[in-house]
Formats: C-alpha cells, structure tokens, sequence
C-alpha cells in the first residue's frame, strides 16, 4: 500500500513537473515567434502606401500569438500570468501609435497626435526608437 | 518590534510637534522661510491664493497663527497642550462645515506632516529667482493646510465636473509618494508637488488629450472650480513652460498650478488612457465593493514612472483577475522581461504608505492612506 502510494505521487510530481517545464518552453517560444515577427517587420521596407495594410497584418499575427499564451496562462487550476504575457502586453502598447496611425491614415493632424503618443510611452525603460525611427519616416 | 515601531512613531510625532512649536517647521531649516515669505505674500497678493483662503476660510486662521498664540517667542518652548491646540486649529474647519461655513480640507494634517518628514534626494528651488536652494525650506503647519485647500478645492472641482479618475486616498499616496508635500522639489526628472514632467504637461494642452478637460474648467459654472478657472483660463491663453520651473512651483500660482495640473492629469489619463483598457471589467465588476479602489490604482499607476505603456499593459493583463486580486496585484511588482516591472509605481506607493502608516497612532494604520481623508468623496 504505502510503496503504491509513492509511486503514485512520484508519477503525479514527474507529470507536474514535465506540464510546467513544457508550459514554460511553449511560453518562451510564443515569445520568440512574437518577438521575431516585430524584428522582421521592423527590417522591411515600409512606405506611405503600404504601411497602413503591413502595420494591421502585423498586429493581427501579434494578437494571435499573444492570445496563444493567454490560453496557456489561463488553462491551469489557476490563473499564472506569465512574464512572456507581460512583455507581450507592453510591447502591443509600444506600437500603438502605429496602429493608431494605420487606422487614421497619415496626414499632418494624425502624425502630430501619434508622435505625440509615442513620446507618452518614452520611459527610460521602454525602448520606443522603431517607432519613432518608422513615424519620422512616415511623417516627414 | 511593534514596541519599537510605537516608540519611533511617538518619537517622530513628537518632534514634529515640537519642531513646529519652536521652530514653526515641520520639516526644513528654520532659517529658510522662502515658503513662508511667499505663503505671506500670496495672501496679499494672488486671486488665487485670496480666494481658496476665503474659500476654506484659512485667512484667519492663518493671520491667527501668525499672532501671539502660534509663535512663541525665540527659544521658548510651548507646552504640549498648547501645541495640541495649534493642532486642533488646523483641524478646525474639518470640524463641522455647518458650523464654520468653510468647506471640508480632504486630508488629516497629521498625515500631511507624516508624509511631509520623509526626504528625497533632490534639489530645492527657491522661487521666484528660480536658483537652487542652499538649505531645504520650512514647512510649518500652515504651508500644510494651504497645500491641502488648494488640493482639496481643485479636487472637488474636478469631481463637480466629472472628471477626476481618483478618490482622495489615491491622491494623498500620490503626492506623498511625489513630493511628501515640498512642492520645491525640483530635478530634471520632475518638478514641485507632483513631480511634472515636460511630456504631462505637454499632454494636457494636446487637443486630442487633456485640452478638452481644460477648457471644461474654463468654461465651467460650478463654484468650487473658481479658484481652478483662474489658472485654466489663463493657460489656455499662454501655456506654461516647465523650463520656467517657478511657473510651477512659487505658491501663489505655481504650486497651485502644479496640483492643478496634477489633477488634470489624472483626470486625462483615467479617461483617455486607462478607462478604454478597463471599460468591460468595471462593467462586469460594477457592484464588487472593491472595484473603486481597482480603478484607483489604476490610474495612479499610469502617473507613475512606468508611463502610460506599462500601465495600460498592467490593467489588461490583471483584468483577467478579481478586484481582490487585482489589488494584491497591482501593490506588488508584475515582471516583464530584464526584471522590469509593469506596476513600479504602485508598488513604490504601498511601500511608501506603509512607511508612513509607522508614524500615525495604531488606529490609523490599518486602513493605510483611507484613514488619512477627512473629506472624502
């Protein structure tokens, strides 16, 4: 009896163990796919006219993977919010201003208030100089 | 260690009391009395000044702590019952509104001498020259309690006009965290009282941010925003540079300005920033008795260093929380990557009112910044 009940633990905690670890792989690599599709889209060419459409595809593949990692977040006994998920989080905010722009077209009014919204999100933690490299672009 | 903890708090309490007493300072030097010269002089001088004085009937109160009673003479030192005294005239139009005929002050002023010992390791600037203070100036009790009508008048203004997106405990732990209530903290991270940044005053004249919430205040009919029109008014018509650090500092327009735009700021942020994030949640949560103190936090975590990115992340990643949780949350660090936190601000804020809850009589420190809100609203 008492050797059936170790082996069911150790068998428990081993299953534990292994859905954490390759809940924590499944995270990292969401992140890494998230963070390359920002890289790539950044080291493309973008220009006036084809800006508004690149900048909604991208954010479309962005909310895909990041609603991936809300379901492994949420899919446990309990709600675990993940380090990944934050990040993912915050840089959805960063491009914002993109976004915004996208939806109002470029224009001079439009550019004056996603600028300005950029600069909102300026911290000495947040690094929001793809976006001000892309609106100056953009905007000039 | 609660002993100890008891001991520090009667000890701090203590020598603020008798500071004020013989020195009239609460914190700062003695001999620095630019605030209070300029207290003095905004009395005479400024609308502003003249009529939040009037409004909160502190005029007389202040001449009154100037006469006889208040100041003892160099080197005497009150007795505690005297001092009490001082203590109970500050707290007088708290008292009864009916009574006085003098609106409420929002916050206790031993709180707002708590809050007002603690330092930061930043400059002073010494308006209106505008150079750089060689010793921190005196803050007496009635520094105190006319920074406390300026807040609670600009306050309850904002909230006649429906704007303001927090409730007077939030904005005690904001500005205790921002300054501890030395409105000439200046460095080039923020200035005065809140702490201004160039980028928060420049939202507030953007016409797609908190232009419109100005010009509600301009334009506005309600008494309690008087004192507030005075300043909006006249912004609107030539704005502000921060780089003119006294604009935003000198009491008499400054330091009310500062809180002015504080609370604007707020207020702009809650409804541009914060409240598009947490719309569905407060909705779903809308009789949950904690939802207020959700939007609290949220808001002042979009004040905070972590700027508007982080704190509209924070909201929509802890939405999927209860308010219970959601609280706990917000007071503790939540990582991103490089160990950088969505919720620095908050964090920091609970900290700090833990910090000065040490100082107040066991009573109050239960309820941290709540117990610390004579008026609230």
């Amino acid at each position: 009896m008492y050797q059936q009940s170790v082996l069911i633990f150790t068998a428990v905690t081993l299953f534990t163990l292994t859905s954490l670890a390759d809940k924590k792989s499944d995270l990292s690599n969401e992140y890494t796919n998230f963070r390359q599709l920002q890289t790539t889209f950044f080291s493309t060419p973008v220009n006036k006219q084809n800006f508004a459409a690149k900048v909604t595809k991208l954010l479309s593949m962005l909310n895909n993977s990041y609603d991936k990692v809300k379901v492994l977040e949420t899919g446990g006994a309990e709600i675990v919010l993940s380090i990944e998920g934050n990040q993912m989080a915050y840089d959805l905010e960063i491009l914002e201003p993109l976004r915004d722009l996208a939806k109002a077209g470029i224009n001079a009014d439009s550019c004056k208030e996603v600028n300005h919204d950029n600069q909102m999100n300026k911290t000495k933690d947040a690094d929001v100089q793809e976006v001000t490299t892309l609106l100056k672009k953009l905007c000039s | 260690m609660k002993q100890k903890e008891f001991f520090l708090a009667v000890f701090v309490l203590l020598s603020a009391r008798i500071s004020y007493g013989q020195q009239k300072c609460i914190s700062g030097s003695a001999s620095a009395t630019n605030l209070i010269d300029q207290l003095a002089e905004a009395k005479r001088s400024s609308p502003i000044t003249r009529l939040i004085a009037s409004e909160f009937n502190l005029q007389s109160k202040i001449e009154a702590c100037t006469s006889d009673f208040c100041i003892p003479k160099t080197g005497s030192i009150p007795a505690y019952a005297q001092i009490e005294s001082i203590q109970q005239i500050i707290q007088q139009p708290v008292a009864s509104k009916e009574d006085s005929g003098s609106a409420l002050l929002m916050f206790k002023p031993e709180c707002m001498a708590a809050a007002n010992t603690f330092k930061a390791a930043t400059a002073e600037i010494s308006c209106p020259a505008g150079n750089k203070a060689s010793e921190s100036s005196c803050i007496n009790a009635e520094q105190l309690a006319y920074q406390n009508a300026v807040i609670t008048s600009f306050a309850n203004c904002t909230m006649k006009e429906n704007m303001l997106g927090v409730d007077a405990a939030a904005l005690f732990s904001m500005f205790s965290k921002e300054s501890g209530f030395r409105p000439n903290y200046s460095y080039v991270g923020g200035v005065g009282i809140g702490q201004l940044t160039s980028i928060f005053v420049e939202d507030i004249h953007q016409k797609h941010r908190g232009y419109g919430l100005m010009k509600q205040v301009a334009n506005s009919n309600t008494p309690d925003c008087r004192a507030a029109q005075l300043i909006a008014k006249k912004d609107l018509n030539n704005k502000p540079s921060l780089s003119d650090r006294c604009s935003f500092i000198g009491t008499g327009e400054g330091m009310e300005r500062n809180i002015f735009y504080t609370l604007i700021g707020m207020a702009n942020s809650w409804q541009k920033d914060i409240k598009p994030v947490l719309k569905d949640y407060l909705e779903k949560y809308k009789n949950d008795p904690m939802i207020d103190e959700v939007k609290d936090l949220a808001v002042l975590n979009a004040y905070g260093p972590g700027g508007r990115a982080a704190a509209r992340a924070a909201v929509s990643r802890l939405s999927v929380l209860k308010p219970e949780q959601f609280i706990k949350a917000m007071k503790k660090p939540l990582y991103r990557r490089e160990g950088r936190s969505l919720t620095i601000y908050t964090t920091n804020l609970a900290n700090r009112q833990n910090s000065i809850a040490k100082l107040l009589p066991s009573s109050m420190q239960e309820t941290g910044a709540k117990a610390c809100i004579n008026n609230p609203f």
